[in-house]
């Protein structure tokens, strides 16, 4: 009778295992134990249904508890489980292996079982929660937002900054008037103009940059207006602070 | 049955030798950023040409901004051909380098004028920003101010900040960057 890989010989008392073809010759205990279970395939026998079997002399729990681990040994790691213990009631002798439990793949501990591997993860991820909650509060970029300016000579990328929309609204008369302004220059020799307003300081404040041989040139301007509407903002106003050639 | 039992008692303790082991490395990871960290130091330096109604021709203002650690030290001065009218310091504290905004958050706590005997008052523009200073500090205590960063190249040593509340711009040398970005 087939047990796993191995063949249970009842005449001649013996479990062979095919795969590396070894023969044991059973003792009276572990024989008894086997033959008892392979009568009852698939039935759960209680330890004291075992122990009648098992000859007198032989009859205590803990031998029965060895012969059992004895022949879990002898039947190898990937059948011992054919031998099922259910708790508190006893044994029973599986046709085939169960499916096992759902573990994920070995680490150097072994494997661990599913639940406590997400338990594992949403520890982990707990902890990431926290980390970023006292070390790096969660705040808003603000983008600076592009205009290109195409002027006779040469595009120029254009950024007007201003922190709120309101102040951006207010002064965008102004922005389309400078804008038309560069437009009118014969040259430009800068690539980037940044431009913002200082309400505080009733300041405006220019950020010229370009790049000549490799490296990059930065120059600030800062104007107090000449009037509200910034009409002061010419081609010859231009040309006098150097942002037209 | 004692079989099971033990096995499960096996996964358990696996289980908590491998957190117990992620809490130690992520305790030691933090110890280390705070004991052994690199200190957040920049200088900046920043100039600009000033224009308007009533403004000297040759009229320059600067800024220059020194961070080490949480020590800040702000330095703005107008100077003629070369030669510094008047300086405001300031002195205070690194707040908060927020790196999400790109966001230095500063406490300016204290200040002082310094002026050329040889200038008779100060012009319009640094004698509005040393009483806008100034009343800010007197009333509300340490001056808030924040330093955003739109664009920084330290290849290039430049960076383009933006003040706040106040809204300026400008574009500055960087003289020293060690922060840890």
């Amino acid at each position: 009778m087939q047990i796993g890989s191995c063949w249970f010989d009842i005449e001649n008392k013996t479990l062979s295992n095919l795969a590396n073809e070894t023969s044991w010759k059973m003792p009276a205990a572990e024989f008894s134990v086997i033959e008892i279970l392979v009568q009852h395939r698939g039935q759960v026998l209680s330890r004291e249904e075992l122990l009648v079997a098992i000859p007198a002399e032989l009859r205590a729990l803990s031998l029965l508890t060895e012969a059992i681990e004895r022949i879990r040994f002898y039947l190898g790691l990937d059948y011992a489980g054919l031998i099922e213990t259910v708790d508190n009631q006893g044994y029973v002798l599986h046709s085939a292996p169960k499916s096992k439990t759902n573990n994920i793949s070995s680490i150097p501990f072994g494997s661990i079982s599913a639940k406590h591997y997400f338990i594992l993860i949403g520890l982990l991820l707990g902890l990431l929660w926290m980390i970023n909650l006292v070390f790096v509060p969660a705040m808003e970029i603000n983008p600076m937002k592009k205009q290109v300016i195409t002027s006779q000579s040469s595009n120029i990328s254009f950024y007007p900054i201003f922190t709120s929309m309101k102040l951006k609204e207010k002064y965008q008369p102004q922005i389309q008037s400078f804008i038309k302004s560069i437009e009118t220059c014969s040259k430009v020799p800068w690539q980037n103009i940044y431009l913002s307003f200082s309400t505080e300081d009733d300041l405006i404040s220019f950020v010229l940059k370009r790049e000549r041989l490799g490296r990059i040139e930065i120059r600030n301007l800062k104007q107090v207006p000449l009037d509200d509407d910034w009409h002061f903002i010419d081609k010859s106003w231009l040309t006098k602070v150097g942002i037209c050639g | 049955m004692v079989n099971q039992h033990l096995k499960s008692m096996n996964y358990a303790k696996k289980v908590w030798l491998l957190v117990c082991s992620l809490f130690v490395i992520i305790g030691i990871c933090i110890g280390l950023h705070f004991f052994f960290g690199p200190e957040d130091n920049m200088s900046l330096s920043c100039r600009a040409d000033l224009h308007g109604k009533g403004v000297k021709r040759d009229v320059k203002v600067a800024i220059d901004i020194k961070i080490v650690g949480e020590e800040v030290t702000l330095k703005y001065r107008s100077f003629e051909s070369g030669t510094d009218n008047h300086s405001m310091i300031m002195k205070g504290k690194l707040e908060k380098l927020d790196l999400t905004s790109m966001t230095f958050k500063l406490k300016l706590e204290k200040g002082q004028v310094v002026s050329n005997l040889l200038q008779h008052s100060f012009s319009n523009h640094m004698k509005s920003v040393i009483d806008s200073s100034r009343l800010a500090m007197a009333n509300r205590g340490p001056l808030s101010l924040d330093i955003h960063l739109l664009e920084i190249d330290e290849k290039q040593h430049y960076a383009i900040v933006q003040f706040s509340p106040d809204d300026g711009l400008w574009g500055c040398d960087i003289k020293d960057n060690k922060l840890t970005f």
